[in-house]
This record gives C-alpha cells, sequence and structure tokens, in this order.
C-alpha cells in the first residue's frame, strides 16, 4: 500500500521565554493512503503541533516529513503552497471560515488562490454543497450559520481541489454531540467513499473510533 | 472608608492599567496627540488670522495716515490744489485733531550713487505726536529747534546708510534742483517709520519740519492734505457732513478705519474656517474610530474590573481621563505649532510685498485653541465609551458581544438623508449678506458628512463592479482582494480618510486653477502696457502725465467698483462697470460682443444714451435680454439701462458691465478719480514710463501707476500666496488622513491575522499574500480617489454657488490634471501605508492564529 505521510524522527521545540520546552520527541510513524487516523492524547501533548508539521504550517526542528514522497523540508514557500492547495485540506475547531465572504466564496478559495478559472469548477462546487448538504445556503455569509453548518463548509473547502489528504484539527470539538456525529458520518463517506486519507486530531474517543487507526501521544512521545 | 480606600486603590490598578496601554501602543497615542495638536494648530490658526492680517494692516496704514479718521483735499475746481485749516468753531469738540500736511517725494543720493525713494512728510513736531507719535531713539537736538533742512529718519534707514544725527543726506528734488538735509534726530521703526509691505517696502518716509515743506511747495500756510480724527467714531457720518459744509468744493473722505479694515479682512477667514472643518471632520473620526478599537481592546479587561467590583463610573471615568489627556497634551502642542503656523501664514502673505511682519492677536484665542482640542477630544471619545458602557458584564465576561450587529441598518440612510437636505436648504433658508456665506459653508459641511454615510453602501457598489476588473487585471487574487475589502469597516474608514483628504486638496487645486485661468485670461484682454490711476488729479494732472517720454498713446476710461445696485440689494449689480470715452477704449480693451457681426455700431451705441453691454455672468445671474430695460439704484439716483449687448469676459471675475464714461462718471459721481491706459512707444522700457509718471504725479494725495506685465504678476502672487497658504492648510489635511489611512491599515491587518493564517492553511503562498495587500491597498485607494473626486465635484460646484452668492464668480472645473493626480496621490498614499503591513504579514504564525480562539 501507498504511503501518504512519512514521519522521520521529528522534534519539535518551542522557545517559552528563556526556556525551551520539547514539545515533539523523536517521532517516527507512516500513515497509508486511504486510512482515517486519529491523533490523540492529552492537551499538551503536542498532536495539534504534530499534524500543522505534517500539513507543512510550520516546520519541525529536527526530522524528516515526507507528504506524498515529497520532502517538506527541502519545499520552498511555494511548492508548499501549492502543495497545500492541491494534495492537502485543512479542517479547524474553530472552522476559520473568513467572514466577509459568502459559503460559495469560501469554499472557492483553494481554487481561485491556484489561479484557476472558477466557472470551471461550477459542477465540482455543487457536488460537494450537495455532499455537505448546504445547496441552499450557498449565498449566505458564516455569521449567518450555525456551527455545524460552518464545519460543513470548512468541509466543502477542504475538499473542492480534490486533495489526497485531508486534516482535521478537533473538528468536533466546538460543537454538541448530535452535530459532532453528523460530521463525523460525513468524514466517514468521504474517507470511504472518495478514499480520502484523513488524519483528525481529537479528544473524543466516539471521533476516534470512526477511524481505522489511532495514535495516543503523550509529553511528545507515541505511546 | 474601607470602601472608599478600595475604590481608590481599583481606580489605581484602571489608571495603571491604561497608562501602561498608552506606553504598549505608542504609534496610535501619537496619531491621536498628533490629529489634535494639528486640529487645534489649524483652529487658532483659521481664528486667528483675521485679527492678525487686521491688526498688521492697521501698523502698516499708519504708515500713511497715522490714527487720522477723515482726509481733506482739494477739489476739482480748485486752482491751487491746496487746502488751508479752517475753524471748527463750537464743533471743535466733535474732533480729537484738525492737522495739515505737506508731502514732497525724492530721491535720496546714497554714497555709492545708487537712489532711494524718499517720502518726504512735512509736520511740527505737536502735529506728529498726536497724529502718529514716534520714539526717538537719538532725538539730537530737534525737541528744541526743528525747523529748517532738517529730518527725522527711521533707525532702519540711519543703519543702512550708516547715518547719524549732525550727519548731511543729499535729496535730488528733480534734475536740477538738489538740496541737503541734516539728520536732525532717528526714530524707532514704527508708525511712519515702519517698512510697510502696502508700499512695496521700497518708500521711505522721513519727517520734516511743516514750515520747510510749505517754503519747498509754495503753499504758503496751505496744506495739501489735513487730517481730523473724530471725537467719536460712531458718528463719523455726521462729522463728515458737518466737514462737507465747511470745506465746501473740497473732498472730504474717511481714511480706513479699524471697523472697515476688518470687514475687509474677514472673509479671508472663510476658506481656512473650509478647511479647518474638514480638519475637524477627519481628526473626530480618527479619534472616534481609534476609541472604537481602544473600547473593543479593553472591553475583556473592563469586564473582568467590572466583576471584581469596579463601577461603570470607574470604568467611564478612566477612559474620559485618557481622552483628557490626549486632549492637553495635544493642544499644548497645537496651541505652539498655531502660533508657528501663524507666523508662517503671515510671512506667506506678506512675503509678494516685501515689509515687516507683526504677530498681533488677542491672547484670549489661546485659551479659545486650548479648550476646543479638548472638546474635540472628549466628544470624539465619548460616543464609543458610552456605546461599551451599555454592554452587560456578563456578555463581556462570556465574549457574546453582539459588536458588529447593526439594530438599525437604515439609520446611516436616514442620517445622510437629513444632511443632504440641510445642504439643499440652508442656502435658500439664509441667503442674505454675510448668512449667506455662512450658510453656504454649512450647507458644504452638510454635504460632505451625507458624502460620508453613504460611503459604506457606495464602497460596496464600486467593489462589486471593480470585482471583474481587478480579476483581469491581477487574476483570482485581485478578485480575493476586492471580496475581503467588501464589507470591511477599515476599507470604509479608509475611503471616508481619503474622501475627506481629497476634497480638501482638490477643493484648492481647483480654486487655485482657476484664479490663475481667470487672472490670466483678465490681463490677456487688456492691449495696452501701463495702468495708471491718480486720485484727487485734474485734467492738468493728465497733461502732465502726456508730457513723460516713451509714451505713444493713452486713453482716459471710468472705473466703478460697486457704484451700481439693483432691486435693493446689499451687494453691487456688477463687481466693476467700465466707462468708454470714445471707441478707442475697444482697443485697448478686447470686448467680443455675442451675436453680432457689427461691433461698431453696438460701440457707437454704447457711447450715446444710457446704453450698457454686459458679460454673459451678470446675463446669467440676472435672467437678462437683449434690448431689456434695467432699473439701476446709482448715488446719482435710479437710472434706467438698457442692453445693447453681451459679452464674455472674465475681467473682475466675470461680473462686469461697460457703459459710456460719462454715465459712469455722473451716476457714481466718480469725480475725484482718473483712470488712465497707456501704450508706449516701441522699444521704450515701460518701468521708464512708470518712474516718469510717477514723478510728475508725486504732488497728487495718491495715485497708482503699473505696468501691466507688473500687475499680471502681482495679481498672480496674490493668488498664489492665498493658495499656497490654503494649500498647505489642505496637505496637513491630508497628511492626517494620511497617517490615519496607514494606522487604519495596521488595525484592518491585526484584526485579518487570522484570516492571513486561513488563506494560508488553504494554500496561500507568502508571495501571494504580499501581492493581495497591494492590492487592497491598490483598490481601496482607487475607490477612495473616486469618491474624492466626486464629493469634490460637488464641493466645487457648491463653493462656484457660494462664491457668486457673495459676488466673486468664478468658473471651477475639475482638471484633468487634477483627476489624475488624485487618483496617484490616493493610491500612492495606500501603497506606502501598507508597506508595514506587508512586512508585518511575513511574520504571521499559522498555529497560533488558528488553533487558539
Amino acid at each position: 500500500m501507498d504511503i501518504a505521510v512519512s514521519v522521520k524522527n521529528v522534534c519539535k521545540n518551542f522557545m517559552l521565554g528563556e526556556e525551551e520546552v520539547k514539545v515533539l520527541k523523536e517521532l517516527t510513524f507512516d500513515i497509508k493512503k486511504g486510512e482515517f487516523v486519529s491523533l490523540m492524547g492529552p492537551s499538551g501533548s503536542g498532536k495539534s503541533t504534530l499534524l500543522y508539521l505534517i500539513g507543512g504550517l510550520d516546520e519541525p526542528t529536527m526530522g524528516q516529513i515526507l507528504v506524498n514522497n515529497k520532502e517538506l523540508k527541502t519545499m520552498k514557500d511555494l511548492e508548499e503552497s501549492i502543495m497545500r492547495r492541491r494534495e492537502l485540506g485543512f479542517v479547524f475547531q474553530f472552522y476559520n471560515l473568513i467572514p466577509n465572504l459568502n459559503v460559495e466564496d469560501n469554499i472557492m478559495l483553494p481554487i481561485l488562490l491556484d489561479g484557476k478559472n472558477p466557472k470551471k469548477y461550477e459542477k465540482d462546487l455543487n457536488d460537494i454543497l450537495k455532499l455537505v448538504g448546504l445547496e441552499d445556503r450557498r449565498y449566505h455569509t458564516p455569521r449567518e450559520l450555525s456551527g455545524g453548518q460552518q464545519q460543513r463548509v470548512a468541509i466543502a473547502r477542504a475538499l473542492i481541489n480534490d486533495p489526497d489528504i485531508i486534516m482535521a484539527d478537533e473538528p468536533i470539538g466546538n460543537l454538541d454531540s448530535v452535530t459532532g456525529t453528523e460530521i463525523m458520518e460525513l468524514f466517514k463517506r468521504i474517507n470511504v467513499e472518495k478514499n480520502k486519507t484523513i488524519i483528525q486530531v481529537t479528544h473524543s474517543e466516539n471521533a476516534a473510533k470512526y477511524g481505522n487507526r489511532i495514535i495516543r501521544l503523550k509529553d511528545g512521545r507515541i505511546l | 472608608m474601607r470602601r472608599r480606600g478600595e475604590s481608590r486603590s481599583i481606580m489605581g490598578i484602571l489608571l495603571k492599567f491604561t497608562m501602561r496601554n498608552i506606553k504598549e501602543h505608542k504609534f496610535r497615542t501619537f496619531l491621536i496627540i498628533l490629529s489634535i495638536a494639528l486640529s487645534v494648530m489649524l483652529f487658532f490658526a483659521s481664528f486667528s488670522i483675521s485679527d492678525a492680517l487686521s491688526a498688521m494692516f492697521m501698523e502698516n496704514i499708519k504708515t500713511f495716515i497715522g490714527t487720522s479718521e477723515v482726509a481733506v483735499y482739494a477739489g476739482p475746481m480748485s486752482e491751487s490744489g491746496l487746502v488751508t485749516l479752517k475753524d471748527l468753531g463750537e464743533d471743535a469738540d466733535r474732533f480729537e485733531y484738525q492737522i495739515g500736511s505737506v508731502d514732497y517725494s525724492v530721491k535720496y543720493q546714497k554714497k555709492d550713487k545708487s537712489k532711494a525713494d524718499i517720502h518726504l512728510r512735512g509736520f511740527s513736531l505737536e502735529d506728529l505726536a498726536k497724529i502718529n507719535p514716534i520714539t526717538l531713539v537719538d532725538p539730537g537736538d530737534v525737541e528744541n529747534n526743528f525747523s529748517g533742512k532738517t529730518a527725522i529718519i527711521s533707525a532702519d534707514f540711519a543703519e543702512e546708510n550708516h547715518l547719524q544725527v549732525g550727519d548731511s543726506m543729499k535729496f535730488i528734488f528733480s534734475e536740477d534742483d538738489t538740496k541737503v538735509f541734516r539728520v536732525g534726530a532717528i526714530g524707532e521703526n514704527r508708525g511712519y517709520f515702519k517698512k510697510s509691505f502696502m508700499s512695496d517696502g521700497e518708500t521711505v518716509n522721513m519727517i520734516i519740519p511743516i514750515k520747510t515743506a510749505q517754503n519747498f511747495m509754495e503753499t504758503k500756510s496751505a496744506y495739501q492734505l489735513i487730517y481730523l480724527k473724530t471725537a467719536d467714531e460712531k458718528n463719523i457720518e455726521q462729522d463728515l457732513e458737518f466737514l462737507q459744509t465747511l470745506y465746501k468744493g473740497d473732498y472730504v473722505e474717511k481714511t480706513i478705519t479699524k471697523g472697515e479694515i476688518d470687514a475687509q479682512i474677514r472673509p479671508i477667514r472663510v476658506p481656512f474656517l473650509f478647511m479647518l472643518t474638514l480638519v475637524v471632520l477627519i481628526s473626530v473620526f480618527i479619534i472616534y474610530t481609534s476609541f472604537k478599537v481602544i473600547m473593543l481592546e479593553r472591553l475583556p479587561i473592563l469586564g473582568t474590573f467590572r466583576s471584581i467590583g469596579a463601577t461603570k463610573r470607574m470604568t467611564n471615568t478612566i477612559m474620559i481621563v485618557e481622552c483628557f489627556l490626549y486632549g492637553m497634551i495635544g493642544s499644548v502642542a497645537g496651541t505652539i505649532l498655531g502660533t508657528f503656523a501663524l507666523s508662517m501664514v503671515m510671512k506667506v502673505m506678506v512675503s509678494s510685498f516685501g515689509g515687516d511682519v507683526t504677530l498681533d492677536y488677542p491672547q484670549v484665542n489661546l485659551l479659545y485653541a486650548f479648550l476646543f482640542g479638548i472638546t474635540l477630544s472628549t466628544i470624539s471619545a465619548i460616543i464609543p465609551i458610552a456605546k461599551t458602557t451599555k454592554i452587560p458584564v456578563k456578555e463581556i465576561l462570556l465574549n457574546i458581544v453582539e459588536g458588529t450587529k447593526r439594530k438599525r441598518p437604515y439609520l446611516r440612510f436616514i442620517i445622510a438623508f437629513l444632511f443632504i437636505i440641510a445642504a439643499y436648504a440652508l442656502p435658500k433658508v439664509l441667503s442674505t449678506g454675510m448668512m449667506a456665506a455662512a450658510s453656504g459653508g454649512l450647507s458644504i459641511v452638510c454635504a460632505i458628512v451625507a458624502a460620508i454615510c453613504f460611503i459604506p453602501y457606495l464602497s460596496d457598489m464600486l467593489l462589486t463592479v471593480s470585482e471583474r476588473l481587478f480579476g483581469a487585471l491581477f487574476g483570482n487574487i485581485g478578485r480575493i482582494a476586492l471580496k475581503n475589502l467588501k464589507g470591511n469597516k477599515s476599507t470604509y474608514d479608509n475611503v471616508i480618510l481619503l474622501v475627506i483628504g481629497l476634497t480638501s486638496i482638490v477643493t484648492i487645486s481647483v480654486l487655485g486653477d482657476a484664479m490663475e485661468r481667470e487672472t490670466l485670461a483678465y490681463f490677456d484682454a487688456m492691449h495696452y502696457d501701463v495702468s495708471v490711476t491718480l486720485y484727487g488729479g485734474t485734467q492738468t494732472s493728465v497733461q502732465r502725465v502726456l508730457t513723460v517720454k516713451g509714451i505713444d498713446d493713452i486713453i482716459n476710461y471710468e472705473e466703478s467698483w460697486g457704484g451700481y445696485k439693483i432691486n435693493g440689494e446689499e451687494r453691487s449689480f456688477v463687481s466693476s462697470a467700465y466707462g468708454a470715452n470714445d471707441a478707442q477704449f475697444f482697443d485697448y480693451f478686447q470686448v467680443d460682443v455675442l451675436d453680432t457681426e457689427d461691433d461698431e455700431a453696438i460701440y457707437e451705441k454704447l457711447l450715446n444714451g444710457r446704453n450698457m453691454i454686459l458679460s454673459t455672468k451678470v446675463q446669467e445671474k440676472y435672467g437678462l435680454t437683449l434690448d431689456q430695460e434695467v432699473h439701476l439704484e446709482t448715488e446719482a439716483g435710479n437710472k434706467d439701462y438698457r442692453i445693447i449687448g453681451f459679452f464674455n469676459e472674465s475681467k473682475s471675475a466675470g461680473m462686469s458691465m461697460i457703459t459710456s464714461g460719462k454715465n459712469v462718471r455722473h451716476d457714481t459721481k466718480n469725480y475725484d478719480k482718473i483712470s488712465l491706459a497707456i501704450r508706449v512707444q516701441p522699444g521704450v522700457d515701460p518701468d521708464m514710463v512708470v518712474s516718469g509718471i510717477e514723478q510728475k504725479a508725486s504732488q497728487l494725495p495718491y495715485y497708482r501707476v503699473d505696468t501691466l506685465k507688473q500687475l499680471r504678476a502681482d495679481y498672480l502672487q496674490e493668488n498664489q500666496m492665498i493658495v499656497t497658504v490654503l494649500g498647505i492648510f489642505s496637505a496637513a489635511t491630508a497628511f492626517i488622513g494620511s497617517i490615519g489611512v496607514m494606522n487604519n491599515f495596521m488595525v484592518s491587518f491585526l484584526s485579518r491575522r487570522k484570516s492571513f493564517a486561513i488563506l494560508t492553511s488553504v494554500g496561500m503562498s507568502r508571495k501571494q499574500r504580499k501581492k493581495l495587500i497591494w492590492i487592497e491597498a491598490a483598490a481601496a485607494g482607487f475607490i477612495g480617489s473616486i469618491f474624492g473626486l466626486v464629493t469634490g465635484f460637488i464641493i466645487i460646484k457648491m463653493v462656484g454657488v457660494l462664491l457668486e452668492k457673495i459676488g466673486a464668480s468664478i468658473s471651477l472645473m475639475l482638471t484633468p490634471m487634477i483627476v489624475v493626480g488624485a487618483i496617484v496621490g490616493a493610491v500612492s498614499v495606500c501603497l506606502l501605508a501598507s508597506v508595514s503591513v506587508a512586512r508585518q504579514s511575513s511574520g504571521i504564525s499559522v498555529l497560533e492564529e488558528l488553533k487558539y480562539e
């Protein structure tokens, strides 16, 4: 089976005032294509930091990260950005939508940033809106949507460029249990029907059950 | 007691917290203080300029007339051209003094053989002490013996020419008549000895004994001029009537009084107050938006303080103290800057004339400026503070404040429409005298406020329309940039700041352009070389002028300002009425009569009978038609004039009439003024002719001789001087606006750090982020410039109407240069303001921005 993400001896240190804090300590693991992996662990264990490192949004202090067999460290800003547009999709706990753009505009951002003609993606947009159940909310701004609906928009945005890997940082952490379940069902469908690799950070055992592997972290190490 | 102690400690903590915040936000604090300081500076300068100018003019006028209020000189029938002191009899107590004077213009030959113009003024020392006292720095022996060929000179002149009491001075009275005078005393550079910008700063006054002057002029016991000062200025009209009966056949005229100077100078305050209004608008806006940000930023902390027992009054007091503090510092800085600015403005205003600048204004203006600054700061900050007070503590603590939700979305529209109605109605309701100027100015301010109210809606509309254009120019990043700007409060704030700044610059530029254009057109229509005006002159004076070498041709014409009125209006029917004595007038003054091929016939008709031709601006203003008979009010009673033609011209701001010289002379009783237009022989320097005429006219009480070239340069310079000063004020306005724009970009960036992080997470590269920032800046500048130009266009139209109402009609238009300049300027300001934003954008940590809510 092909490897989607390969993490080798990754360390990440932060400066907290004068003191250096070791957040991740020599982590090594692989994630195969099509896997639905949950990163779990107590607060401060480094799971979100790990997710952002895999997404190229931060740099490891030491070690190697390969995404789709491309080493992030050797990539320039533009290459990393292009990879984020085409091969990765992010979903965050607080949705992170642009407040003054409507649902359609928010979803189409990766397309626009990639310099593509948004008109050619009309069909994809409609399909994704249908998948996330927001066809009738396409012209609404985020502040006119509920938390669950906003998270669906974030998922739709992550899917629009048809990336191989979706990364979700506590995607249901800010939602009630019913909505959370709906969102996790959606992720499961995306994983199964579209064969997307999903890496999620979660505190919830229930959410983790939707995946097929759990990586548990504690004090910066894999348990 | 305990409670008081407790509250004091909370106040102490609150104060400490506020001071720390001020320290942490140095740039914002600087911006607020700077905008208050500049507003106070402009307030002080605008408020004091008319007082300072009036004081300076009075000081300068003293070099001519001392403290006198009435001048008497020989009438047209007088053979000698002299007047004698009359016994005032029982009415002597109506006057403080009655003093006779004899003057003479000579040249002083300096040691290096160059010559200086000297005005010898004959007075007795007693009379001098009454009319214009001089403090002697070296009195010599004049107090005991002021007679013969003795002169009192100024300290400046003595220093420049290394003269001391007892030294000799050689004066050239005429080509073959030179006389040597002795320096009798040296006086301070005040009164008659002040270098006056009104006499071009070149002519020097000296005092000689009245008897000596009378001997030279062979006037015996008569005088050229008699000066009087009334015991009570309020009764001056009755006193003039009395003097007219006493001095039958002579001219009895008011000299200039302080009241008249004040009235003349008052209008100069209007453009400065207009600029001040714009600066106040910008400052209020900057302080208001800054305090909005301050309040938002401090909200959680203020909530925490409230939760532990601080009362609303405490938190409000702290915030009000903060804005009061800004007001105090800004006001102190502003008044200091204001005195400096006023002195600069005065220097610029008199620089074209030469002479000394004196800075004199009521000291209470400093207090007014200080109070203005504090009020400005407090009022601008009070709304954000009051709004925050209304938020329940629970909402603050749970972070569920719905600050962005507009409860009354149509309020802006309602306010805007109210201001539009006010802008439209004010000039209609208050349309007479000074009220017209005030209401006109107020309606302009209302129009600007209305425009500001509409800006959010109009900006969004323009952004939607421009999206395709920016998409085509800059690709998808261009589209994202415009989407980002839409609905963004910072964009509106920037556009508003740009609109106010540009409105001031556009209005002043358009006015400056128009004034220059009109001046040039005015002089282009005059086909002669030298202009002469002789007051108190007779035909003998004209004959004397004709003997000057180098004159080729000359015409005598009439000119009256304000001699004709209509419909009982206070304002004149035309700015100037010209009287042609013969058809040659039209060779000298180019007048193209409209809709006729036979100009000669019109001229012929004009010279005979009570006919007139009018400029098209007068025609448009009063809706007049050809052949219409117009009933005009004149000094000599009501007269009916028939309109026999119209012409296009920019003379006297376009409001003028031409009739026969006879009509103007009789109707306006314009007997003591002679206007001459002179052409010089080919190859002759007009300046030589001017010198010759000045020599011949030197015995007249007042005359003015200029080359047309010089007049044109003077007019342009005078216009330029006002435009330059107003330009400095408008640049200051735009500068404050630009700083506000810079602050807004930074505030906007800080509040959008998360948005930038989101965009990064979905694949925006650093280069794209920077491109986005630049495009957003350019687009905001572009939109600001478009609305600034539109608002500026509306304002110049309103200024045009206002000027017409106060009798100064100028056609104002936006030139392509101004349009391009405004767009380039606004875009450049926004791009410059974004430099630091672009730099800071590189340091965004996506993890920090996205992970923590």
